[in-house]
C-alpha cells in the first residue's frame, strides 16, 4: 500500500520518528514497516535529516561557547587594560600639572628676586627690612624739613625761669604758640633723634638697613 | 568445506551487503528503537542472520530481507525489554559520536554542511518552526501554543520545510 505522494509517505515516517503520531496510528505505521520497503527507507531518510539538522544545531551552540567565553576573556582583558591606562594617563597628567606648577613657582621666585622692587612692592612685603629702611628713608625726608631743633630747645625750656615765674614772653611767642599746638609727641622725637643719630651720614642718606 | 560453510553467504558477499546497507539500516533501526546503542545491537543481529540464512534469499531482494529482518529484531528486541511505549519513543537525537561507530558515524560532515545550506534556503517561518522542534525538540502543539498559531498551520510549516529539505540538490546526494 503506498500513498499517493512521495512527499506524504516522508511527512508520515517523521511524524512517526518525531512521536507525533498516536499510538493507533503509530502502530499502524509499524504495522506497515513489516512489509513496505519504501516506507522504511522513508523511516531511515527522516532519521537521517533529523539527526543532520539537530547537528547544525549542536555545532552552533559549540561554537558560540568558545566564542563567548573567549569574548568574555577578550573583554575583562580589554576593560582592565583600558583601566591602567586611564590611570597611568592620569598619574602622568597630574605630575605634569605639579612640575608645570613648581616651574612657575621657581621662575616667579627668580624674577621678583632680579627686579628692583618699587617701594609699593616692598610696603606690600610684610615686614621685611627693606620695606622699612624704604618708608623711614622718606619719613626722614619729610621731617627733615621740620624745625625739629627749635622743639626740642622748647621741650627743655618748657619748665620757665629758675624762680617759677613764667618765662616772659619771647619775641615771635605767637608763632611759638601755633608751633607749640603742633609739636609731634616726644617718643616720636627720641625715636627719630636716636635713629638719626646712628644712621645720618653727610649726604643724609641710610648707611644701612635698620635692624629691628 | 563443509556442508555448513556451503550453505552461508560468501563473507566478501556480507562484507559487501554491510558496506551498502548498514549505514541505512542503522538509522532505520534508529528511528524504531529511538536508542542507538540498541540499535547497533540489532544491527550485528540482523548481519549475523545474514551469514547463517543469508544464503536462501537470491540477491535482487537482500536489501528487503535485511530491512524486514532488522524489524522484525527490533521489535522483539522491544517486546523482551518490556520498555514502555512513550518512554521509548523518545529519541536523543545529537548523542555523543562515542556512541556511533568510528568508521561509520551517523552523520558526516559533508550532511551537516548541505543541511546548513539548505536551511538557509527556508523561508524565515518554516525554519522556525524546524529550529523548535528539532533544535529545542518542543512538541508541534508547544510550538503553535508559543507562536500563537494553530497546531495544523505549525504542522504544514514543518511538511513545507521538509519537502523543500528533500527537494534540496544539496541534500538529494547526501540523504
Amino acid at each position: 500500500m503506498r500513498h499517493k505522494e512521495p512527499g506524504e509517505l516522508d511527512w508520515l515516517a517523521f511524524c512517526y520518528v518525531a512521536d507525533e503520531l498516536s499510538l493507533d496510528e503509530a502502530a499502524a505505521f509499524e504495522n506497515r514497516l513489516a512489509d513496505d520497503q519504501t516506507a522504511r527507507e522513508a523511516v531511515a531518510r527522516a532519521v537521517h535529516l533529523t539527526c543532520a539538522v539537530a547537528a547544525l544545531g549542536d555545532e552552533d551552540r559549540d561554537r558560540a561557547a568558545p566564542v563567548s567565553v573567549a569574548r568574555g576573556a577578550r573583554r575583562r582583558r580589554s576593560v582592565f587594560a583600558r583601566l591602567l591606562c586611564t590611570a597611568i594617563a592620569a598619574a602622568a597628567c597630574l605630575a605634569a600639572v605639579l612640575a608645570y606648577r613648581h616651574d612657575r613657582g621657581v621662575q616667579r621666585v627668580a624674577s621678583l628676586r632680579q627686579s628692583t622692587p618699587s617701594a609699593q612692592q616692598i610696603e606690600s612685603s610684610e615686614g621685611s627690612p627693606e620695606q622699612l629702611a624704604v618708608i623711614w628713608s622718606r619719613t626722614r625726608e619729610e621731617w627733615a624739613a621740620l624745625p625739629w631743633d627749635d622743639w626740642a630747645a622748647d621741650l627743655s625750656a618748657g619748665a620757665g625761669e629758675p624762680d617759677g615765674s613764667p618765662a616772659p614772653p619771647a619775641e615771635g611767642a605767637a608763632d611759638e604758640d601755633a608751633l607749640a599746638a603742633n609739636l609731634p609727641p616726644s617718643w616720636m622725637l627720641a625715636a627719630v633723634q636716636s635713629f638719626g643719630g646712628r644712621t645720618d651720614t653727610e649726604d643724609g642718606s641710610i648707611s644701612g638697613p635698620e635692624e629691628n | 568445506m563443509s556442508i555448513v560453510e556451503e550453505t552461508r553467504l560468501d563473507p566478501a558477499v556480507v562484507a559487501a551487503l554491510y558496506a551498502d546497507h548498514a549505514e541505512q539500516l542503522r538509522r532505520f533501526l534508529l528511528g524504531v528503537l529511538r536508542d542507538p546503542s540498541l540499535a547497533n545491537d540489532v544491527l550485528q543481529t540482523t548481519f549475523a542472520k545474514a551469514v547463517q540464512v543469508g544464503h536462501t534469499t537470491c540477491a535482487e531482494s537482500r536489501k528487503a530481507w535485511l530491512f524486514r529482518v532488522a524489524y522484525h529484531e527490533a521489535a522483539a528486541l522491544r517486546r523482551r525489554q518490556m520498555v514502555g511505549a512513550r518512554a521509548r519513543r523518545q529519541l536523543v537525537w545529537s548523542r555523543p559520536a562515542a556512541e556511533d561507530s568510528a568508521d561509520r558515524p551517523l552523520i558526516r560532515c559533508e550532511t551537516v554542511d548541505a543541511v546548513r545550506k539548505a536551511l538557509a534556503e527556508l523561508p524565515y517561518r518554516q525554519r522556525q518552526v524546524v529550529r523548535m522542534r528539532i533544535y529545542e525538540e518542543k512538541t508541534f502543539a508547544v510550538i503553535a501554543e508559543e507562536l500563537g498559531i494553530p497546531l495544523g498551520t505549525a504542522l504544514a510549516r514543518m511538511r513545507a520545510a521538509l519537502q523543500k529539505l528533500g527537494r534540496s540538490p544539496k541534500l538529494r546526494d547526501q540523504l
